[in-house]
């Protein structure tokens, strides 16, 4: 019960710091949900990881020489730690053999090392045992007070305004960085501009999620996002969405439970709706393609249905109605599917009947019976003449390719062998 | 004693570490053993509460269910739904991640494992953690695990290096000559897998990637023999661990962070020795054929 | 000399996310012949040397090599992979890869014999390359890496040879040395099985060819398939439908077969 006493009193606000808490968590997640698009669609998605470790050091440093914890020195260490990392990986690939990859690993361990090794000096000389210091490894939401969120909230409008402005390059920067600076972007400056920004982001972000899972927080709700939309418009907005509201909720589970740091659960939850888009998202996610794979079975199971009374109206053109086994006896498929093959075509209209007075094909049935004929012998014409296939190989590939030929690959198909009579096999060519 | 106990654990860490770092540098696969070395967490959270000890085999056990599912996110993501390579693996391993910080939270007291202590381990109280066989005290058990590790390492790497070597140059080739280049890289990961959960307790998991990455990357700009790439990035290891832990004790900071440091200062300087000489020698070519 | 058949492919098929790259390939290549696999850009010539050598496994169909299953001939297969698939930056000597030629033989443990040692210094020897053997292999022009390729699979021993572009980025001395090369190799009884793009110099390198784009467009001596017909149905127009129909496999994610 105390529990739910917490969370109500979390949502309600009753307590002052709450607020506080709350407006915190929500900038700072939805400020780098917004630049994490281009992290994640300039494919920088590491150097995200490598830019959230370096800044522990310049936060260490910034204790150090201010000797307090003062958030303002802590974000200009941070940015500035951050920003020395990135132009080092650049430049240690640039002018050696070292790949990138290697790069990243040793900028983003080496910079956390020598963090880790500021951050315990502090906390064991005494001076800093209080600092809360460790609280930017994982990030603790609760620990922000009224000027942070000045800070932040300024900060973040300032990111915010200029990430609009420059909205239409930074997204040319990211889908074609060849061809942005070909039409005579400035994309020197662009690159310069979207970093500082992204630094910035990350140098504040660690404060909700600390360093270790900053880089999640720039490339999970973008990744989640890609799932719903090809717009970068839609996507930047769905990113800065569901960031902010596992910004929420991780801050709400924080402040809750005592001792829990806010990090871990504001990533576990962008990273459960990161699956649940794989999943259910309507571009690229799994439930589109079941979809579209079950689409398709069923157009294959029509079309092979169908095609088989082709046959059987050739043998016996008085359409007097077929019988079940008769129908089964030349059909290359389990008894059940060809019976749900009879079903699909009853629906639409194709066939009339049933097992007991047999099958037979409506007009529209006769068309389409002769369609799918007709395109499985122009493409085993096709084929044959093109790729000179032996006419024994032709048979197999037609029936995979059949039902996808569209209305106007088959006019294609038809001008270029010139209206043929005869497929390889001597066989009618239906029109 | 206790300090040479330390510099020994780090050492033989450092040993396991460019053994296969200098395998994964070469394949481009540093930030794979990243991924790695964070994602084991949650296994080792769960085994070490259930048997509420330290016992290695549980851990390794947990750590490579841990490993398993890691991987099959990354496909699901990368090949399931089709999401590029870097943000698979970035949501993957962050996700596990962090469900093995908020598991040590959960546990909290019941655990004597702590949030900082994943990322940074503990090597300074290996030389407590002590074996007995009978009343005689043989040394720390974290050496004895590592010292086991180490000979495990070596041996499957002499008994498969050229099948290692081959793939990691050209897997094409390998593959042509009857190879099972997948086989060989799981044969790696799995290697790897085993030295980050080893190195956990003493390093922790971002330290072990500047033991895999940083030796081999500085060996890698000293020789052109992969055979001494190897020989060489095991020394430095060990030299930044002997020059790391005293830095330690001077700042009174943590072991491992500043052997990282010492191991990205060591890099610093051979990198910009390595590029002053080959500029020195562009700048005679120019001067000569001028 | 050698007779009979080399390869030999049935509807050997690619599929990469959905597309096929080669698509129901079927062909019987004779032995003891230097034969040409060519075609445009992406018409699948290097995914037709995997597929047959087992590089990639093919989603349908199968290849034979000398009438065996592959794995019975492995030993007797070598392959020159394209130049730009390793990093040359590998920290690693010429005699290093090289003798990477032995391992397929020694396995994988066994130390190279003296007479492992005289056949890779013959290899480079072949190659022109011996002066070149403790050098390293980041150190060497386009021309010479391809070189040490070609002297690792001579090291091989092998009965066929698979070659992706070995003229590729190399000069013209070094191309006609490397084909008198293959010349002397073939009238050792070898089978040679060449990606190339040059058309002027084909008819004189091959005697059989393979001209690929995605399928099969024709098979067979040189002089039977290397016309200005064959030529414009490989490079020219007139496969569209066929590239219209394979993208709209992948658009609808359609089966290329079922049950
Ligand atoms: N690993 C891969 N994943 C996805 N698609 C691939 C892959 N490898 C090749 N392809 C695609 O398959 C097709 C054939 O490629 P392949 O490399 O076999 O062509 P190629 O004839 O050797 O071309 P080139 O003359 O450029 O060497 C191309 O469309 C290519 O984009
Ligand atoms: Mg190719």
């Amino acid at each position: 019960m105390t529990f739910i006493r917490e969370i109500i009193s979390f949502f309600t606000f009753s307590e002052p710091n709450v607020k506080v808490v709350f407006l915190g968590s929500l900038i700072l997640c939805a400020i780098s949900g917004l630049v994490g698009t281009f992290t994640f669609l300039r494919k920088r998605s590491l150097i995200g990881d490598v830019i959230s470790h370096a800044v522990l050091p310049g936060i260490a440093l910034a204790f150090i020489i201010g000797h307090q914890k003062n958030v303002l020195y802590l974000i200009i260490g941070a940015t500035i730690t951050g920003w020395i990392s990135t132009y080092l990986v650049e430049y240690i690939t640039r002018h050696s053999k070292i790949k990138s990859d290697t790069a990243i690993a040793l900028i983003l361990s080496v910079f956390f090392g020598i963090g880790v090794l500021l951050l315990t000096h502090i906390q064991h000389t005494g001076a800093g045992s209080q600092s809360g210091l460790d609280q930017f490894i994982f990030g603790r939401a609760s620990a922000m007070n009224q000027s942070d969120i000045v800070l932040f909230g300024s900060v973040g409008i300032v990111i915010l305004v200029l990430t609009l402005i420059f909205f239409r390059g930074f997204s040319i920067l990211s889908f074609d960085e060849g061809y942005a600076n070909a039409i005579g972007f400035p994309i020197a400056w662009l690159k310069l501009i979207l970093s500082i920004i992204t630094v910035i982001t990350v140098a504040m972000g660690v404060q909700a999620v600390g360093v270790v899972l900053m880089s999640a927080l720039l490339i999970t709700p973008a990744a989640a996002a890609r799932f719903w939309t090809n717009k970068i418009h839609i996507l930047a907005i769905l990113a800065v969405l569901f960031a902010s509201i596992s910004g929420i909720i991780g801050s709400a589970v924080s402040y809750t439970y005592n001792g829990m740091p806010t990090g871990p659960w504001i990533v576990v939850i962008v990273s459960l709706l990161a699956f649940l888009s794989a999943i259910i998202g309507s571009k690229t996610g799994i439930l589109k393609s079941w979809n579209l794979r079950r689409r398709n079975n069923v157009k294959i199971l029509k079309e092979n249905t169908i095609k088989l009374f082709y046959a059987l109206n050739s043998e016996q053109p008085d359409n007097s109605g077929f019988q079940f086994s008769e129908i089964a006896e030349n059909a290359r498929m389990e008894n059940t599917t060809l019976r749900s093959g009879l079903k699909l075509l009853r629906k639409e209209g194709w066939l009339i009947g049933n097992d007991r007075q047999g099958y037979q094909t409506t007009e529209e049935g006769k068309r389409e019976a002769r369609a799918i004929v007709r395109k499985h012998r122009l493409w085993e014409l096709y084929i044959s003449k093109y790729m000179h296939l032996q006419p024994d190989h032709v048979h197999d590939d037609a029936e995979g390719i059949e039902h996808v030929i569209t209305p106007e690959i088959e006019r294609e198909l038809e001008e270029q062998l010139d209206f043929p009579k005869l497929d390889p096999h001597n066989s009618e060519i239906p029109y | 004693m206790n300090d040479i106990w330390i510099i020994i654990t780090a050492s033989l860490v450092a040993a396991n570490a460019a053994i296969l770092g200098s395998f994964l540098i070469m394949r481009r696969m540093a930030m794979v053993g990243d991924a790695i070395s964070h994602a084991v967490l949650p296994g080792i959270v769960i085994a070490y509460f259930l048997t509420n000890s330290r016992a290695s085999f549980p851990m390794l056990m947990g750590a490579a269910a841990s490993g398993m599912i890691v991987t099959t996110f990354i496909q699901f993501f990368n090949k399931k739904v089709k999401l590029q390579n870097d943000a698979s693996i970035g949501i993957s391993y962050t996700f596990l991640f962090a469900v093995g910080i908020i598991l040590i939270s959960f546990f909290g007291s019941n655990v004597d494992l702590d949030q900082e202590c994943v990322l940074y381990g503990e090597i300074a109280y290996v030389p407590i953690d002590t074996l007995f066989i009978g009343e005689l005290n043989i040394g720390p058990r974290q050496f004895w695990i590592l010292l086991t590790t180490l000979i495990i390492i070596v041996s499957a790497v002499i008994m498969a290096y050229r099948k290692l070597v081959l793939t990691t140059f050209d897997e094409a080739f390998a593959s042509a000559i009857g190879i099972n280049v997948v086989f060989w890289q799981y044969y790696l990961m799995a290697g790897v897998s085993l030295t980050t959960v080893v190195s956990f307790e003493s390093v922790g998991a971002v330290l072990v990637i500047a033991f895999i990455a940083g030796p081999p990357a500085t060996a890698y700009l000293l020789t052109h023999s992969f055979k001494r790439m190897i020989y060489l990035s095991i020394l430095i290891g060990i030299v930044c661990s002997i020059i790391g832990y005293y830095t330690a004790v001077w700042l009174n900071g943590s072991i491992a962070g500043a052997i990282s440091s010492v191991i990205g200062l060591v890099f610093a300087i051979v990198f910009a020795v390595d590029l002053f000489k080959r500029r020195q020698v562009s700048r005679q070519v120019t001067q000569t054929s001028n | 000399m050698m007779t009979g058949n080399s390869v030999e492919t049935h509807n050997l098929t690619v599929i990469y996310n959905k597309k096929p790259a080669i698509w129901n390939i079927d062909f019987t290549l004779p032995a003891g012949k230097i034969i040409g696999v060519m075609g445009p850009n992406g018409s699948g010539k290097s995914t037709l040397l995997k597929a047959i050598m087992g590089i990639i496994e093919p989603n349908i169909g199968y290849a034979k090599i000398f009438d065996k299953d592959l794995d019975d001939v492995r030993e007797r297969v070598s392959y020159v992979p394209q130049r730009q698939s390793v990093d040359w930056d590998f920290p690693a000597s010429v005699w290093d890869v090289v003798a990477m030629g032995r391992y397929a033989r020694k396995g994988m443990l066994k130390r190279l014999s003296a007479e492992d040692k005289s056949i890779i210094e013959e290899s480079l020897e072949k190659v022109n390359m011996t002066a070149f053997a403790q050098r390293q292999i980041s150190q060497l022009s386009g021309g010479q890496q391809q070189r040490v390729f070609l002297a690792r699979a001579l090291a091989q021993q092998a009965d066929i040879y698979f070659m992706d572009e070995p003229f590729v980025g190399v000069d013209a001395a070094t191309e006609e040395a490397i084909i008198n090369l293959l010349k002397s190799m073939r009238d050792q009884g070898k089978t040679l099985i060449v990606v190339h793009h040059d058309l002027h110099t084909a008819q004189d390198y091959f005697e059989w060819m393979v001209l690929l784009n995605t399928r099969l467009v024709r098979v067979g001596p040189v002089e039977d398939v290397f016309n200005q017909e064959t030529l414009t149905e490989t490079y020219g127009g007139t496969l569209t439908t066929l590239s219209k129909v394979a993208s709209l496999l992948q658009e609808k994610s359609f089966p290329m077969r079922h049950k």
